[in-house]
């Protein structure tokens, strides 16, 4: 046997193809500047990707959702159980499209209130009504909860235009006011950056972005092949680690000194709720609006009392009375828009009672309070439904 | 050479890579019976993947930054277009530049559209939504920005996005819409705004799939080449559209299919999209303005139209009157929708001569073009401008 080869020798191809890379991307680099150079003083750049965020819960998902551990801590009514979550092709909460040639189409559009994550499926109140007035007026109704935890009006505006319109409803009922009143304390415009809240998303081209891609696509193929897997990983993961699902959408403007316009508050709110009037009319359908249902009482109960201190009075400094006025306020501003525009408004805040056994929060319906809501929903829509046949025939 | 009984097989030469297997296969096994296990056991209820949607913001991408010549194939299908490169800037809200350039502005417009608003092959200065703001200005010694937010391809849909999305916020005192054609073709090819049109859906649709993986990654690469070689890789591409025939055609499926065209369906939903608009304004305190779209289609149309259109008749059996009665019709409801909502229209469909001059194919203004819609925005805003309530200086 003779000496080894040296280094070189001994790994010849590996290092021929080295050279090879560095020669191309060393051309490349060259070829760059060159370009570069040539184009002054214009100067290429490929911009900002964006799209607009489409707020709803992912077409085709099924879970059974469990309230996580931080969720039971601030509510004092909520059963700890599982409850069928089940999203449609149009993304709507089912049940939803029951009938082919429906004779009546509702569509409910709001934030988690009107979603009813943690309510029985057949008792969510969007569901309910249909139900409930299929059996009054003998027509055949779909009824879509179009509800998504953390929306505003204005993502239910894009909610409506992009997704509720193509299912001609008839009639759109929409309940908003505590979503839009956190962000536009927070962040004074709906339009704002905030990555959980802003209607927009940027793609920057960077490699940050294309770090999130890779995960993206990691978590795709995760899902694709060991989705159940997955998926009891996580929730082993946060019984151990604990949830930390609750992010903080608020952060950065935590801990400063909330400065309140409320006449730049009622005038945002007011124009967003008028654009909801004005677009469901433009389409031809009976836009209808709610005030939302709540249990903040003059007098408070102490666990309302006690949340507000730890989940709102500690990061914004806002007392419980004012809070209450902020969202009476809010309410009012409902009333006051449809009252101008001759719109319905559903008054869930007067009309239910403000007690633990129908929301198990400041605002979240249980399944009797859900189910009790529908009664009144229902009841309000019957006139509207009937002078709708009428105009039809 | 040793070759002897003591020679180790692959197996014991490798003992590392053979464990390091054996570990993976366990693994995998372990997992797919466990997911099995799991699926059994959910019934099948439970699928936490879901497709992930959003909504297209069809602008141009904020800091785009470019220079444009027509390609062979565009000056194929014009006549009135000069090759020669034309500047495209984008701002960082994403409208095409100059757009803002008063810090304080008295007067702010925002001009909607497709490619016809766009103007992209018009030089910057002389694009008519820039040109109309300068015009505005000197009429009424008002300080004024005008914005261009025209994409091509844009429909009505995608304008009351960018309108919910984009523009709102940044409260101009008016917005002016021109669409026709866009809405024509995908009415007539998709009978809805709300389709499955790769290109002019309003939805992007991401479903939990290995092919969104291979384009999610193909995304990661184009990101990486555009951060490190962008002017090498524009050139590239450049090299290979010369190469390839024409830009993809978008409607290419439904090439080869006999089209009936149903005005009263185009009519009705076309109609509901500029009330939608109207009143989106009205909502938020915007006066709306409608333009009809000026084209050179005529009753008696010169050879390049005429070639243009032959090809539509042959795809599609739609003839050049059937396409024309069509495009005036919505140009009509265009105006009857304002003159029912007492919304100003600017009819460039009558006021701009359907010559190559003005316009380099069916619709797009060249400079000239461009210069004179300008003249006539100016001319028709300068009344309403006088009747709009005065804003503080504080303004936007």
């Amino acid at each position: 046997m003779g000496p080894p080869g040296n280094r070189l020798e001994r790994h010849a191809k590996k290092i021929l193809l080295l050279l090879v890379v560095l020669i191309i991307g060393g051309m490349a680099l060259v070829t760059e500047k060159f370009l570069a150079y040539k184009a002054r003083p214009h100067v290429y750049s490929p911009g900002i990707k964006r799209y607009v965020n489409l707020r709803e819960s992912r077409p085709l998902y099924a879970d059974v959702l469990l309230p996580p551990p931080n969720t039971m801590e601030i509510s004092d009514s909520l059963v700890k159980q599982g409850y069928p979550f089940q999203i449609d092709a149009d993304g709507f909460i089912m049940p939803s499209k029951i009938h082919p040639d429906p004779q009546l189409t509702l569509a409910f559009l709001g934030g988690s209130t009107t979603e009813c994550a943690y309510v029985g499926e057949e008792n969510r109140f969007p569901c309910r009504v249909g139900r409930l007035l299929e059996q009054k007026t003998g027509l055949r109704t779909d009824s879509y909860n179009a509800g998504k935890a953390g929306n505003t009006s204005l993502h239910s505006l894009d909610v409506l235009l992009n997704k509720v319109i193509p299912v001609k409803p008839e009639v759109a009922i929409m309940m908003h006011n505590v979503n839009d009143l956190a962000v536009l304390i927070f962040e004074k415009t709906y339009w704002t950056k905030n990555p959980y809240r802003s209607p927009l998303v940027e793609i920057k081209p960077s490699f940050k972005t294309a770090m999130k891609n890779i995960e993206e696509s990691f978590h795709i193929i995760r899902d694709l092949t060991i989705p159940h897997l997955s998926r009891q990983l996580k929730t082993f993961y946060h019984y151990v680690v604990g949830n930390k699902s609750n992010v903080d959408e608020f952060k950065q403007a935590r801990g400063r000194k909330i400065q309140i316009d409320k006449n730049r508050l009622v005038k945002e709110f007011s124009m967003n709720l008028q654009t909801f009037i004005n677009i469901s009319r433009a389409r031809k359908v009976t836009p209808v609006l709610m005030t939302m249902a709540n249990r903040l009482k003059d007098q408070p109960d102490p666990f309302i009392l006690s949340l507000e201190r730890t989940t709102v009075e500690t990061g914004t400094g806002l007392t419980y009375k004012d809070f209450k006025a902020l969202f009476d306020l809010f309410n009012q501003t409902i009333r006051d828009v449809a009252a101008a525009n001759n719109v319905l408004v559903i008054d869930l805040d007067r009309k239910v009672p403000k007690e633990k056994e129908l929301m198990y929060d400041f605002v979240h319906l249980n399944d009797a309070g859900s189910k009790y809501v529908s009664e009144i929903i229902a009841a309000e829509l019957y006139p509207v439904v009937n002078s709708l046949k009428t105009q039809q025939h | 050479m040793d070759t002897g009984p003591d020679r180790k097989n692959w197996l014991e030469r490798n003992p590392k890579k053979v464990i390091g297997a054996l570990v993976l296969l366990a693994i995998i096994g372990l997992a797919v019976a466990s997911e099995t296990l799991l699926a059994r056991k959910n019934h099948g209820l439970i699928h936490p993947a879901g497709i992930q949607r959003s909504i297209k913001l069809r602008e141009f991408n904020p800091l785009y930054r470019d220079v444009l010549v027509p390609s062979p194939e565009a000056m194929r299908v014009s006549d009135g277009l000069v090759q020669k490169p034309y500047r495209l800037r984008v701002d960082r809200q994403g409208f095409i530049m100059p757009a803002k350039i008063h810090g304080r502005p008295d007067l702010s417009l925002v001009f909607l559209g497709g490619s016809t608003t766009e103007c992209v092959y018009v030089d910057e200065d002389n694009r008519f939504p820039y040109l109309a703001g300068r015009l505005l200005e000197r009429q009424t010694h008002l300080k004024v920005n005008s914005y261009n937010a025209g994409r091509s391809g844009n429909n009505t849909l995608h304008c009351i996005n960018v309108l919910v999305n984009k523009v709102v916020n940044l409260k101009p005192d008016i917005v002016v819409l021109m669409e026709n054609i866009n809405d024509l073709a995908i009415l007539m090819y998709d009978q809805t705004y709300w389709n499955d049109h790769p290109s002019r859906s309003p939805l992007i649709e991401k479903p939990p799939a290995f092919k969104t993986v291979g384009q999610d990654l193909e995304q990661t690469f184009h990101l990486i080449r555009d951060l490190t070689f962008p002017n090498l890789s524009r050139e590239l591409r450049q090299w290979f559209s010369i190469g390839s025939r024409s830009k993809k055609d978008e409607f290419h499926g439904v090439r080869g299919k006999k089209i009936t065209i149903d005005q009263d369906m185009l009519v009705r939903e076309f109609s509901l999209n500029l009330q939608t608009f109207i009143n989106i304004c009205r909502a938020r305190e915007i006066t709306p303005v409608l333009m009809t779209q000026a084209s050179r289609l005529t009753e008696s149309p010169g050879p390049l139209i005429r070639t243009l259109m032959r090809k539509l008749e042959v795809d599609q059996g739609i003839t050049y009157s059937d396409f024309k009665s069509a495009f005036d019709r919505l140009n009509q409801t265009i105006r009857e929708v304002g003159a029912k909502n007492r919304v100003l229209v600017i009819d460039l469909a009558r006021e701009i001569p359907p010559v190559k001059e003005n316009i380099a194919d069916v619709a797009h203004f060249n400079d000239q073009g461009s210069k004179l819609v300008a003249g006539r925005i100016a001319a028709a805003l300068t009344p309403i401008i006088d009747r709009l309530a005065k804003k503080p200086l504080s303004g936007n």
